[in-house]
């Protein structure tokens, strides 16, 4: 008798994707799939790109080439690209981009689906999503927040909008470890909560290791691989393990402590 | 408890010399633009050598209230039909790519380049009772009597607020270039783009607008050509009067001080209000929304908006002008006969507004390095010489400066630099310390590890830094240096002249033509230096991230 095998369902694909500022090319021919509620490291050096990929999939800059399908649905090509508001996801940008006139409570009401919760179901709403990331100073203004809560603040606004598809621009990159962990591991158990598909740009092996599913590899605007996040480990270790002995063989003589690698 | 005891010291050595420097420089503010108001703000209270409210019995009078109470309606009209032409342009400007828009991103400046008295000619002629429309009407038999009566409350009004509406646009185009991108468009997942500037874009760059708003009312409210020239009877006109033709010098300045108290309310009101506001806004280098490209009727009504503003505001009042000046002949003679009143504005423009720039700069910065209640005053004192008339400004500076010790000044050119600057001053500091905000402070206090002198650290990091808006700062300044009327008027020294004020002189005797003439060789003029400024920035120090756009 022939196995039944389940093939997860694509949430967001993309397709030969392109696009240029002037004559410098930032996305090249970039074509993968997320398979539903499942989550996705980019990782890359700086200016390769992971941003602006971010940011077509997001619905903030068309593409010159290819396409992007969410959910099923054609949402942009060279011609065509329907507003971010239509495709049920939400991005948390690396300054946060919170609304410095904004208390944390109109944050979220004003990022709840428009017409979906009135009155006390509103109300209702706003103090779960503030539960659910630990805020409490729900009428505080950003500024008065610490750096832990802003990051919760970004994280409950994106999730007010009930979205499907997260996208996050390495919003942890200006954090000590400590906290890094602690939201990532809240990161970890929400999205999984919500079976929500994230896209998670980073150049942070600890985040990739800690989040994600699939690991994809850019350098200069395109994709040059794809792996589990296993062989992502096995790639890392093999880097320090390669730089530990170049730094031995010039005579630095500095053994890295595997605690500090990344390990 | 031990008690920490200081070293001796001498009562200066407390100082700083940087302290010393700042003290100094609001020292000369204080003479020079300050003084002059308080003086006639003392003399107000005074009759016959001693204290006295006689001066003020004008308040009981019904005539007097009914001016008032007229200046500031028509005032009030007038910013608010520049701040609903001002903002959506600002906004069409800054957001949306449509046909024409580099065109339309400078000419809609131009109603500042011509002095608001020049747009009265320019309207006058077009819809007065004898206008051009009225008897296009009349020989074609559409109309016996006049349709449009281009005159009174109605005419100031639209007047100061078609002269007055580009400095909206450009303080509130300020405000918007200030917003990092990613607030507008983290807010774009969830909502519609009129909700996002509704909700977000708006409330951001609200502090800009009521700024430009309360200097567009100040402007309009002590604007004293347009009504005179108009036949309007408002509190300026009612001052000027007072002073020229009754020397009546402490009647005059009690006279203003009722619009001072409502300019100084309003003021502190916006300063109370925008200190809630105090928004993190973006700094050298970060991102702007980039604009939209426009399709559709959205296309239509933006064009439409953009060409009938632009049309009202500048092409017809400019059409009207050249119609008026008829011939080559006109700016011949125009050009030969003043030639001596270009040469003094000119250089007494661009002196001035050199002056202003550099004050405004240095005062700005001690501004913005001082804290709590020693920044409060100093902005208070800064702001206090805008919210008297030009008149009064004037006749306090006759006061102050026509004496035995000051005379050579007083009646030399100098006396025209020390008015304009005195007169322009506060609205600069503003503008400055707008575009100051916008520069990164890391940026400053990096250069300060190095051995570097602060008059190094001003050359070669901040002034590059804010070129831009000393640069604007510079443009403003000079362009309102031309148009000045209200101060010029009482301090002219003898024998001198400008051209703004022949303008207003020839406007009694009559002639169009070679007013029309003059007001736009004065327009060409201040259209060149500005064209020519707003590259010389750029050229002198560089490409940086502030110049971006």
């Amino acid at each position: 008798m022939q196995k039944l095998r389940i093939i997860p369902y694509p949430v967001i694909r993309v397709k030969n994707l392109g696009m240029s500022y002037g004559d410098v090319t930032a996305v090249n021919d970039v074509s993968f799939d997320i398979p539903i509620g499942s989550t996705a490291a980019l990782v890359g050096p700086s200016g390769c790109g992971k941003t602006t990929l971010l940011r077509l999939i997001a619905g903030l800059e068309q593409p010159d080439r290819g396409e992007i399908w969410l959910d099923d649905r054609l949402v942009a090509g060279p011609k065509y690209s329907i507003p971010p508001s239509s495709r049920r996801l939400n991005m948390i940008f690396q300054d946060l981009a919170l609304w410095p006139h904004m208390t944390v409570r109109r944050h979220i009401a004003f990022c709840l689906p428009p017409g979906k919760y009135r009155g006390q179901a509103k109300n209702r709403q706003i103090a779960l999503l503030t539960r659910l990331v630990r805020l409490d100073s729900i009428e505080s203004y950003p500024h008065q927040l610490s750096g832990g809560e802003q990051q919760r603040l970004a994280i409950a606004r994106a999730l007010a909008s009930e979205p499907r598809i997260l996208l996050f621009d390495e919003p942890l990159s200006s954090l000590d470890r400590a906290l890094k962990l602690e939201l990532l591991a809240e990161i970890k158990k929400l999205t999984g909560k919500l079976a929500m598909t994230c896209l998670y740009v980073t150049h942070q092996p600890d985040e990739v290791m800690f989040l994600a599913d699939t690991v994809f590899r850019m350098d200069a605007g395109s994709l040059q691989a794809s792996c589990t996040v296993e062989e992502f480990a096995r790639q890392e270790s093999k880097k320090w393990a390669e730089t530990d002995s170049l730094l031995r063989a010039q005579g630095a003589g500095r053994k890295i402590p595997m605690a500090a690698n990344g390990r | 408890m031990t008690s920490s005891r200081l070293p001796d010291m001498t009562w200066y050595s407390r100082f700083s010399r940087s302290g010393v420097v700042s003290l100094l420089y609001l020292a000369l503010f204080f003479l020079v633009a300050v003084s002059p108001v308080l003086l006639m703000s003392g003399n107000s209270f005074r009759a016959d050598g001693s204290w006295s409210t006689s001066h003020y019995t004008f308040l009981t009078q019904s005539r007097w209230l009914a001016l008032f109470f007229r200046s500031v309606m028509l005032s009030l009209s007038a910013t608010l039909i520049a701040g609903l032409i001002g903002v959506p342009l600002a906004f069409f400007l800054a957001r949306f790519t449509f046909p024409g828009k580099r065109l339309a991103s400078f000419l809609y400046l131009a109603p500042l380049f011509i002095p608001p008295h020049i747009h009265t000619l320019a309207w006058l002629y077009l819809y007065g009772d004898k206008g051009v429309v009225n008897s296009l009407l009349m020989s074609a038999g559409v109309a016996v009597l006049p349709v449009f009566t281009f005159s009174g409350n109605t005419g100031v009004a639209l007047i100061l607020a078609f002269s007055y509406f580009p400095l909206i646009t450009l303080l509130t185009l300020v405000g918007l270039a200030g917003i990092d991108r990613n607030l507008e468009e983290s807010a774009g997942f969830v909502r519609t783009p009129w909700t996002i500037v509704r909700v977000i874009t708006l409330p951001l760059v609200s502090p800009y607008i009521f700024s430009a708003l309360l200097i567009v009312f100040i402007f309009s409210f002590f604007n004293y050509g347009v009504p005179a020239l108009l036949r309007v009877p408002t509190c300026p006109v009612e001052i000027f009067s007072r002073f020229s033709a009754f020397y009546d010098e402490a009647g005059a300045a009690a006279m203003s001080m009722p619009a001072v108290v409502i300019v100084v309310c309003a003021f502190l009101g916006l300063r109370i209000w925008s200190k809630k506001k105090q928004f993190t806004m973006q700094l050298a280098g970060s991102r702007t929304t980039r604009p939209t490209p426009v399709t559709g009727l959205s296309k239509i009504f933006l064009t439409g908006f953009i060409t009938l503003m632009l049309a009202a505001g500048v092409v017809l009042p400019v059409a009207s002008l050249f119609l008026q000046a008829g011939s080559l002949a006109s700016f011949i003679m125009a050009a030969r006969g003043s030639l001596r009143e270009f040469r003094t504005t000119l250089l007494v423009s661009a002196g001035s507004a050199s002056c202003i720039t550099l004050f405004a700069f240095c005062l700005g910065r001690i501004i913005d390095n001082l804290s709590g209640t020693r920044q409060a005053v100093a902005e208070f004192l800064t702001f206090l010489p805008f919210a008297f008339p030009a008149t009064t400004l004037g006749i306090g500076l006759i006061y102050l400066w026509n004496s035995r010790m000051t005379g050579f000044l007083y009646t030399s050119t100098a006396m025209l630099l020390l008015a304009m600057t005195a007169r322009f001053l506060p609205l600069a500091i503003h503008i400055i310390r707008s575009s100051l905000k916008q520069v990164h402070p890391g940026l400053l206090e990096a250069a300060s590890f190095g051995r570097t002198s602060r008059l190094q650290r001003w050359l070669f990091i901040d002034f590059p830094l804010a070129r831009r808006g000393l640069a604007a700062c510079w443009i403003l300044a000079f362009v309102f240096c031309t148009g000045e009327l209200g101060t010029t008027l009482l301090v002219i020294p003898p024998g001198s002249g400008t051209v703004s004020l022949k303008i207003y002189n020839l406007l009694h005797y009559g002639a169009g033509p070679l007013v029309a003439a003059l007001a736009l060789l004065l327009l060409g003029i201040n259209f060149t230096v500005f064209l020519g400024l707003a590259k010389i920035p750029l050229e002198i120090f560089g490409r940086g991230p502030l110049c971006r756009n």
